[in-house]
């Protein structure tokens, strides 16, 4: 099941805290095919997302992660434009 | 970005640890025909020829087999540090093959060859593993809690092996280097605490919170279950030394109990210490739904939790069935329970990564949960659960007909896992499927 987490700025935040491996990496990577030039998406992951990082980088998206103090992390992937 | 904690794409290729995963569970029947065949017999006793053979089917066939697959798995990801020399791996796995067999052959029919052929190969075999792993040990950039956890097991395996091999000369017609029941003692202390309990407790680090989104336990704690590890270790291979330069005698105490004595911080921190901080972690748990393989974790650390019991009453009472006991329960209830369940997770899981990660978001992919059914899952673990539970029964009860039952159920538990990774190996995306998201995107390769 996909929670989305309200947030303070724009767009809402896909929350796969719930997830474990490989579940988050294959939910956020099938979110990421509908990305168009420019567009972004936020997601929460249980942990640093590093399995999910490399698939991004084939895929010629950008991202950004945030670790979060309880261990989680916020990742920011876009669609260069 | 901060630096990624797993390094998937130092991963090996999927060959690699899969030949390892497949092969174990082999052994594992192969231990349960023993069993079958020899009943009661194999379950009297420790000293005995077939149970030698068993016990070494499974400490070495089974559990080290998934061990080093493991390793050349998790090495590069977890430390960051490939290991050299990569297709050197595929000679290991077969020289460890052809040790397992005539280990178990040679001593559970008391013939020299098969086993002076083991002696060779393993030797070579162990030292084609340790040398490769050693250097990428020695280059990792990353130094967490399971990376020191490794090296600590990693040097347990080394000083196992060492006293394995030159013990192993007594069964292939030469000299045993020691009294039998001293040497015995460490060498097993040394596997079982160190090597085993020792990866195991390193690995759990990384696998709980990352498959069952368990608590993390706090590095003080981790970092004391290696302490008491290396201490206990490293205190065990000082009794061998005393023994070997004619000191220990002069202590006034029989030689076991002063290995057992030695051996005791490993042993407390592998089955009392790692199993309630692993039950603790499984508690706090964010996920409420169950995965089967979490049946695994918590079944095998229980049964650590009983055999630490098991260990402390063989060293007070004088009842023969007890040593059994432990061992039986140590082998197959404790460190099988959670290498069966650890395969069970990981196998299917690097599978999808390997095969059907590249392409999500591009065509259909299944979902990890059906490459292996949890029903398939839940069905091993209580074949697996009964096998453990009858050989306890027949241990204490002396009934020979248990024997062979637990054995028969143990053989079709490695039946059993077999065909459950070998159709989760078997999975593979179908080559014909258009990204338009056509159905049916997974076929078993002929």
């Amino acid at each position: 099941m996909t929670r989305r987490v309200a947030s303070d700025d724009e767009g809402s935040i896909l929350d796969f805290r719930d997830l474990p491996a490989p579940e988050p990496l294959e939910r956020i990577l099938e979110a990421c095919a509908g990305l168009g030039p420019g567009e972004s998406l936020r997601a929460r992951t249980p942990r640093f997302p590093s399995m999910l990082l490399p698939h991004l980088e084939k895929r010629g998206l950008r991202f950004e992660v945030a670790e979060e103090p309880d261990g989680s992390a916020l990742v920011r992937v876009w669609r260069p434009a | 970005m901060r630096t990624a904690e797993l390094r998937l794409e130092r991963a090996p290729t999927l060959a690699v640890p899969l030949r390892f995963f497949l092969t174990a569970p082999l052994f594992a029947v192969a231990a349960g025909v023993v069993l079958t065949i020899g009943g009661g017999d194999v379950l009297e006793t420790g000293w005995a020829r077939l149970t030698l053979g068993a016990t070494h089917l499974g400490t070495l066939g089974f559990l080290t087999m998934v061990m080093l697959g493991a390793l050349y798995q998790m090495l590069p990801v977890v430390a960051g540090s490939p290991v050299p020399w990569p297709r050197v791996a595929a000679v290991v796995w077969a020289l460890l093959v052809v040790t397992v067999v005539g280990l178990a052959w040679g001593m559970a029919f008391g013939h020299a060859r098969p086993v002076f052929i083991a002696i060779a190969t393993g030797t070579f075999g162990f030292a084609l593993f340790l040398v490769p792993v050693g250097v990428a040990l020695k280059r990792a950039p990353a130094r967490s809690d399971t990376v020191r956890g490794m090296v600590v097991a990693l040097g347990c395996f080394a000083f196992a092996a060492i006293a394995g091999l030159w013990m192993a000369h007594g069964h292939s017609g030469m000299r045993f280097p020691g009294p039998r029941a001293l040497w015995l003692q460490v060498h097993l202390s040394l596997a079982l605490f160190g090597w085993v309990g020792g990866l195991i407790s390193a690995v759990s680090w990384q696998v709980l919170p990352m498959f069952y989104l368990s608590r993390e336990v706090p590095h003080a704690a981790r970092r004391s279950v290696a302490v008491l590890v290396a201490l206990g270790a490293a205190l065990a291979v000082g009794v061998l030394v005393l023994d070997l330069v004619g000191v220990l005698d002069s202590f006034g105490v029989r030689p076991t109990h002063v290995a057992a004595l030695a051996i005791a911080p490993a042993a407390l921190a592998v089955l009392v210490l790692h199993p309630l901080l692993t039950l603790w972690a499984l508690r706090g748990r964010r996920r409420a739904r169950v995965d089967s393989t979490l049946l695994f974790w918590e079944a095998g650390v229980g049964c650590g939790l009983i055999a630490a019991a098991a260990a402390i009453a063989a060293h007070l009472s004088s009842d023969p069935r007890v040593p059994v006991l432990f061992g039986w329960l140590v082998l197959w209830g404790w460190a099988g329970m959670i290498v069966h369940g650890m395969l069970s997770r990981i196998v299917p899981f690097l599978i999808w990564l390997h095969r059907f990660a590249p392409l999500v978001g591009e065509q259909r992919v299944p979902s990890i949960r059906t490459l292996l059914p949890d029903e398939w899952t839940r069905r091993g673990f209580r074949l697996h659960a009964a096998s453990v539970v009858l050989g306890a029964a027949a241990i204490l009860s002396g009934q020979g007909w248990l024997g062979h039952l637990a054995g028969a159920l143990l053989a079709i538990t490695g039946i059993d896992l077999t065909r459950s990774l070998w159709h989760a190996a078997r999975q593979r995306p179908d080559a014909a499927a258009s990204s338009d998201g056509s159905p049916a995107s997974t076929r078993s390769s002929a």
